[in-house]
C-alpha cells in the first residue's frame, strides 16, 4: 500500500448518516481477482479505518471463496472478504471486511453481500460466521444485529493503532438463523 | 519448376539430382542457409551451372546479403545469357533492391527465352500492377489466359482493367464457366456481380447496373445490394425507388447514420455542413422522426437530428436523447456528442442541460423536469460528462473540479482516473498524467488498452524505460518486446519523440526510422496480394486496397514520423561537427563492447528472416553514423516521400520548404509554399515559409535558378507563379508579417511565429515588442484555445533571443496554473 499522501485521492467527503433509501437496486456479483484487487484496496482504504498490509491482499488472492464484489451498472459500489478460520474448535467463515462506499449506503447492498457469504457458507458446510468490530462503530454494529449476529465478547486493547482499541466479537449461528432483515 | 528441374539437372549425377531437389525445397520453406550450403555442394562438381547459381544468389538475397548476390547472378548471367532462369532471377533481386523498372526489363528477358514460362509472367503481372501499369498488366495477364484458360483466377486477374473492357472479359468468362458447366461460390458470384454493377454506374449505364442488381439469386450481400440499388436510382433520378431501397437498408442496418443523410439527400437536403433555416429543420425533423418510431433501437436518427437542429429543437432532441443513456450510465455518451462543440450556441445547450441535472439529481434525486428516483451512478456519471464537458471547453479548473467530485463520489471507476488523467495531460502537467493513467492502469490490470495508453502517457512524461516494461506485459516474446516486429508504430512514433525532446538524437532517428521501413515492408507485402485477391474473387476489396497501398503515405503514423525526422536531422544539422566528434569515441567503444559482439554472435546463429528480430542496429549506432554525414538528405529522402502524398497537411509541407531549399529543390519548395497558400491561409507558418522562400528565391541568381530548375518552360511557369505570389521585395514582406501579427494578437501560436519570422529571417531584434505581444496575447486569448505547447515554443523562443522572459512567464504561470513548462 503506497503512502496516502502518494494516492490520487483528493478532499474526502464526509456524509451524514443516510436513512434508509427505498429505491430497489439491481445489484451484480463479480468475483475478486489478481487483476482487479487494487479496486478492492481503494475500498478498504476509503471505508475502514485499519490500513491492511500487502501481506493481507496476497493471502486474500489465494483464499477467494467467499469474498464478493457488489457491482450497480457496471460500477464497484462495495465488497465483501471473508476467510475460512478456527473458532473455538469449529470450522466458521470469518468476516475480514465488508464495506460499501458512501452514496450507496442503506440500499440494502451489504445485506445482499453477506446474504450471498450465508449461501456460500451453507455449500461449504460451515455453520457459524464471526468477525471482529470496534466498538465504536455504531452503523456496523446496527447492520450485523439486524442480521442476526450476536456479542460473544468484548476484547480490550485489540487494536494497536486505533481508538477506541476495543473491540466486539460477534457471532451468527447458521443453522437457526433466518437471514431475513 | 519440376518439368524444367528435370531439364536443368539432365547431365547431373543422382546425387546432385537430389541435392537440386532439395536445394529448391528448402528456399521454398524458407531454410535459405541449408538451401545455400546445397547450392555450394552443387557447384563444387558443376561450377557453371546456371540454375545452381541463379539458387545461390537467391538464397544469399533471402539472407540479406544482397550486394553479394548481385554480384553473384551478373557474374552468372554474364556466362549465360540466354538463360531464362538467371534473367528471371536478376528480375527478382532487382525487384527486392526497389528496383521495379530493372525488374520489369529483367522479366522481359527471361520471357525471351521462355515465352510461356508461367512464373515468370506471373512475376511480370504483379510488377506491372504493382506500378500500376495497366497496359502492360493486361497482355501479361492475357498471355497466362490463353496458355491456361481453364483456371478461374487467371479470368478474373485479366478483368482487372477499366471498364468496357473488363465487362468484355468478364462476359465471356462466363460464357466458358457455362460451356464448362461449372458455378461459381454465391460470394464469388455476388463479388462479380457488385463488380459488374459498379463498371455499369462508372460508366453512367445506371439502368443496366439496376437491371443487373435485380436479378435474382445473382448477390448474397443485401445491404450491398439495396445500397447500390439506392445510388443508382438516385442518379437516375427516381426518388421514390431510391427511397424505396434506403428503406430496405435501415431495416438490415439501422445503426449506420449514412443512411439518414442519404435520405436526407434523396429529400433534396444535402448541406455539406448540415446547416438549415429553422424552417427546414423542422421539415427534416419530420422527416427523421418516422424512423424513430420504425426502429425505436438504434439511435443514429437521434445522432443525425441533434447534428442539424440547432437551438431549442436541439435542446429538445438532446434531452431526448441523453436521458435514457444517463439512466444506463453509458461512459462514451459526450464522445458522441462531440460535433456539438463546433457551434457556440449548442455547447452552450449542452451546458445547461447537464447543469440543471446535475442541481435537481442532488436537490431531489430525479433528473431535470422528471419524478422518476434515481440511483447514485446517474449523478456520478452527470459529473463525469460535466468534467469532459469543461475538459472540451478546455476550461481545465472547472474540469478537475466535477473530475474531483465524481472521484469522491464513486473512485472506483476506472474512466474518471482517465479523465483526469487527460485532463492534466492537456493542461500541461504529463508527469501527473502519468501518474494518473497509472492509477487507472493498475485498477484493473488486464485491460489491454489501458496498458498501452498508460505505456504512452509514461512516453510523454519521458519515462521511456517504465513505459517498456509496462508494455511488456501485453506484447513480450521471450524477453523481447514485439513492438517492433508488431508495427506497434504508434509506440515508436512516441519513443522517438521522446527520444528528441531528451536530445538523444541517434536512438530519436532509430525509432522514426522503424516506421520508414515498416511503410516500405507494408508496400512490399501487397505483392502477395495481388494473386490472393483474385483467388477470392474480391475485385471491389482489391482495388481499394489498390488505392489505399496508392496513399501509404498518407497514414497518420507515416506522418507522425516524417515531422520527427525532419525535426531531428535539422537538429543534428545545427550541431553537425561538434556532435560527431563526440559521436565517433562512443560509436567505437560500442561496437568494441561486449555487448555488441555477443549480440552479433548471437544474431548470426539464429536463422531468422525478420528483419526487426535480425537487426544487427537496434540501437542506431550505424543509422546515426550515416545521417551525421548528411542528415539533411536522411530527412529529405523519407519526408519527401510523405509530403508528395499529403499535400493538405500544413505541418509537412511548411517543415519541407527549408528541407527543399537546401537541397536546392526550387521547384518543389515553391509548390509547397502555393499547397500552403491556397489551402492554409491562416495558418501561422504559412506566410513566414513564404516569405523565407521569396528571400531565398530573390537570392539567387539567373543562372542559379536555371541550375535549380533546368527545364526553361518549368522554370518561366515557376517565375510567375512566385510572382503571382505578390510583392516579394523585403519591405512588402515586412508590411505583410506586421499585418498578419496585427490581424492575431490574441494567438500565441501567431506570434510565436512572428517573433521567429522578425528576428530569423528580417534579423531585427526588437525584444521588448516581442516580449510585450506575447504577453498581451495570453491575456488576449479569452477563448483559452491555445495550446500549453505553443506558449511554452514562445518562451523558449524568448530565452533564446535575450529577451527578459521574467513577466513573460509569470503570465504563463497564471494562465497555465497546472503546466510545468513554466516553473
Ligand atoms: C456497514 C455497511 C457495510 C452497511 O452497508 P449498507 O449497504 O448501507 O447496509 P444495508 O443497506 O444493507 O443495511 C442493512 C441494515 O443495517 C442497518 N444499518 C446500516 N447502516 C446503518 C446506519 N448508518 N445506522 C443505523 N443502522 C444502519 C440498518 O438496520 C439497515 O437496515 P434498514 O436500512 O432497512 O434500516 C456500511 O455502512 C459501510 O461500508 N461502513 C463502513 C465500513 C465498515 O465499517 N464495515 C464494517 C466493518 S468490516
Amino acid at each position: 500500500m503506497p503512502a496516502p499522501e502518494a494516492r490520487i485521492f483528493e478532499n474526502i467527503k464526509t456524509e451524514k448518516p443516510a436513512t434508509r433509501k427505498l429505491l430497489e437496486l439491481d445489484i451484480k456479483f463479480g468475483d475478486l481477482t489478481d487483476k482487479n484487487v487494487e479496486q478492492f484496496r481503494i475500498l478498504n482504504y476509503l471505508n475502514l479505518p485499519v490500513i491492511y498490509s500487502e501481506d493481507f491482499y496476497r493471502r486474500l488472492i489465494n483464499n477467494l471463496r467467499y469474498s464478493k464484489l457488489a457491482y450497480l451498472k457496471d460500477v464497484l459500489v462495495g465488497a465483501i472478504s471473508c476467510k475460512e478460520d478456527d473458532y473455538e474448535g469449529e470450522r466458521v467463515v470469518y468476516i475480514m471486511t465488508i464495506t460499501i462506499l458512501k452514496p450507496y449506503r442503506r440500499y440494502g447492498i451489504a445485506s445482499k453481500l453477506l446474504e450471498q457469504a450465508v449461501k456460500d457458507c451453507a455449500k461449504g458446510n460451515i455453520k457459524k460466521m464471526n468477525l471482529h468490530v470496534q466498538s465504536s462503530n455504531q452503523s456496523a454494529l446496527e447492520f450485523y444485529k439486524k442480521h442476526g449476529f450476536e456479542i460473544a465478547a468484548k476484547l480490550d486493547d485489540y487494536y494497536t493503532d486505533l481508538q477506541p482499541a476495543d473491540c466486539y466479537v460477534l457471532v451468527k449461528n447458521l443453522e437457526q438463523s433466518t437471514t431475513s432483515q | 519448376m519440376s518439368s524444367s528441374t528435370a531439364l536443368a539437372t539432365a547431365n547431373f549425377k543422382s546425387k546432385e539430382k537430389s541435392l537440386f531437389t532439395q536445394m529448391l525445397n528448402f528456399y521454398d520453406n524458407k531454410q535459405f542457409k541449408q538451401s545455400l550450403r546445397n547450392a555450394d555442394q552443387i557447384l563444387e562438381k558443376h561450377p557453371d551451372h546456371p540454375e545452381t547459381l541463379a539458387m545461390k544468389a537467391l538464397n544469399m538475397n533471402s539472407l540479406k546479403r544482397k550486394i553479394e548476390a548481385f554480384e553473384f547472378i551478373k557474374k552468372a548471367l554474364f556466362k549465360n545469357l540466354s538463360n531464362f532462369t538467371c534473367w528471371h532471377v536478376y528480375g527478382i533481386l532487382h525487384r527486392s533492391n526497389k528496383n521495379p523498372d530493372e525488374a520489369r526489363k529483367a522479366y522481359l528477358n527471361a520471357l525471351k527465352y521462355d515465352k510461356d514460362n508461367q512464373n515468370v509472367l506471373r512475376d511480370l503481372g504483379q510488377l506491372q500492377i504493382q506500378l500500376r501499369d495497366y497496359e502492360g498488366y493486361a497482355e501479361t495477364r492475357r498471355q497466362i489466359l490463353v496458355s491456361k484458360p481453364t483456371v478461374n483466377i487467371n479470368w478474373m486477374a485479366y478483368a482487372c482493367h477499366k471498364c468496357e473492357r473488363a465487362l468484355e472479359v468478364l462476359e465471356s468468362f462466363d460464357k466458358t464457366l457455362k460451356e464448362n458447366k461449372e458455378k461459381l461460390k454465391n460470394h464469388e458470384r455476388t463479388e462479380i456481380t457488385l463488380f459488374k454493377a459498379k463498371l455499369f454506374e462508372e460508366m453512367g449505364d445506371y439502368q443496366k447496373a439496376i437491371n443487373l442488381l435485380q436479378k435474382k439469386g445473382l448477390i448474397v450481400d443485401q445491404i450491398s445490394k439495396f445500397r447500390k440499388l439506392a445510388e443508382n436510382y438516385q442518379k437516375l433520378g427516381n426518388k421514390d425507388k431510391a427511397l424505396e431501397h434506403l428503406e430496405d437498408l435501415l431495416e438490415l442496418s439501422s445503426a449506420n447514420t449514412n443512411n439518414y443523410y442519404q435520405i436526407l439527400a434523396v429529400h433534396g437536403y444535402s448541406n455539406k455542413e448540415f446547416k438549415y433555416s429553422s424552417e427546414d429543420q423542422l421539415k427534416i425533423k419530420e422527416i427523421i422522426e418516422v424512423y424513430e418510431n420504425r426502429f425505436p433501437r438504434g439511435n443514429s436518427h437521434q445522432r443525425v437530428l441533434l447534428k442539424i437542429l440547432t437551438g431549442e429543437l436541439f435542446r429538445e432532441k438532446l434531452y431526448q436523447y441523453s436521458k435514457p443513456y444517463l439512466i444506463k450510465g453509458v461512459p462514451p455518451l459526450i464522445v458522441d456528442l462531440k460535433d456539438v462543440y463546433q457551434d457556440k450556441e449548442k455547447t452552450q445547450i449542452l451546458e445547461e442541460t447537464l447543469l440543471s441535472h446535475l442541481k435537481s439529481m442532488e436537490e431531489k434525486n430525479t433528473l431535470f423536469n422528471d419524478e422518476q428516483e434515481q440511483d447514485p451512478t446517474v449523478y456520478l456519471w452527470l459529473l463525469y460528462y460535466t468534467a469532459q464537458h469543461y475538459y472540451y471547453l478546455r476550461d481545465y479548473n472547472q474540469a478537475l473540479k466535477y473530475i474531483n467530485e465524481a472521484i469522491n463520489h464513486t473512485p472506483t471507476v476506472i474512466d474518471l482516473y482517465v479523465v483526469k488523467a487527460k485532463i492534466y495531460k492537456r493542461a500541461g502537467d504529463r508527469e501527473y498524467a502519468s501518474k494518473l493513467y497509472e492509477e487507472a492502469r493498475k485498477l484493473d490490470l488486464a485491460d489491454r488498452y489501458l496498458n498501452a495508453v498508460s505505456s504512452r502517457y509514461l512516453i510523454r512524461a519521458d519515462h521511456v524505460e517504465e513505459a517498456e516494461e509496462t508494455m511488456g506485459q501485453f506484447s513480450k516474446e521471450g524477453q523481447e518486446l514485439n513492438v517492433h516486429d508488431m508495427q506497434c508504430m504508434w509506440y515508436e512514433n512516441e519513443v522517438g519523440l521522446s527520444y528528441l525532446r531528451q536530445g538523444n538524437y541517434r536512438l530519436a532517428l532509430k525509432n522514426f526510422n522503424y516506421i520508414e521501413k515498416h511503410m516500405e515492408q507494408v508496400f512490399e507485402d501487397q505483392l502477395d496480394f495481388h494473386l490472393y485477391a483474385m483467388r477470392k474473387y474480391t475485385l471491389n476489396a482489391y482495388f481499394q486496397m489498390l488505392e489505399m497501398e496508392d496513399n501509404i503515405y498518407k497514414n497518420k503514423n507515416a506522418v507522425r514520423a516524417a515531422i520527427g525526422i525532419i525535426k531531428t536531422m535539422k537538429k543534428v544539422d545545427k550541431i553537425r561537427e561538434e556532435e560527431q566528434k563526440k559521436f565517433q569515441p562512443e560509436f567505437d567503444s560500442y561496437k568494441a563492447s561486449t555487448e555488441y559482439i555477443k549480440m552479433c554472435e548471437e544474431l548470426k546463429k539464429r536463422d531468422e528472416d525478420d528483419e526487426f528480430k535480425n537487426d544487427f542496429d537496434p540501437k542506431g549506432y550505424d543509422l546515426y553514423q550515416k545521417a551525421l554525414q548528411d542528415p539533411i538528405k536522411v530527412a529529405y529522402d523519407f519526408a519527401v516521400l510523405v509530403a508528395s502524398c499529403n499535400p493538405e497537411v500544413k505541418e509537412v509541407q511548411a517543415k519541407m520548404i527549408p528541407i527543399y531549399l537546401r537541397k536546392n529543390k526550387l521547384l518543389e519548395a515553391l509548390k509547397a509554399v502555393i499547397a500552403l497558400t491556397e489551402r492554409h491561409p491562416t495558418y501561422e507558418k504559412t506566410l513566414s515559409s513564404r516569405i523565407r522562400f521569396s528571400q531565398h528565391w530573390n537570392s539567387l541568381t539567373e543562372e542559379q535558378r536555371k541550375q535549380a530548375i533546368p527545364d526553361e518552360k518549368l522554370l518561366k511557369v515557376a517565375s510567375q507563379e512566385f510572382e503571382a505570389l505578390g510583392a516579394s521585395d523585403e519591405q512588402s514582406l515586412k508590411n505583410l508579417s506586421e499585418e498578419l501579427l496585427n490581424q492575431n494578437l490574441d494567438k500565441i501560436e501567431h506570434v510565436h511565429e512572428y517573433i521567429k519570422t522578425r528576428t530569423v529571417l528580417f534579423k531585427e531584434n526588437d525584444t521588448a515588442k516581442y516580449e510585450k505581444v506575447a504577453i498581451d496575447a495570453l491575456t488576449n486569448d479569452l477563448r483559452r484555445n491555445f495550446k500549453v505547447h505553443n506558449a511554452a515554443n514562445t518562451l523558449k523562443r524568448l530565452t533564446k533571443i535575450g529577451a527578459s522572459d521574467v513577466q513573460y512567464r509569470q503570465k504563463a504561470q497564471e494562465v497555465f496554473i497546472h503546466a510545468r513548462h513554466f516553473d
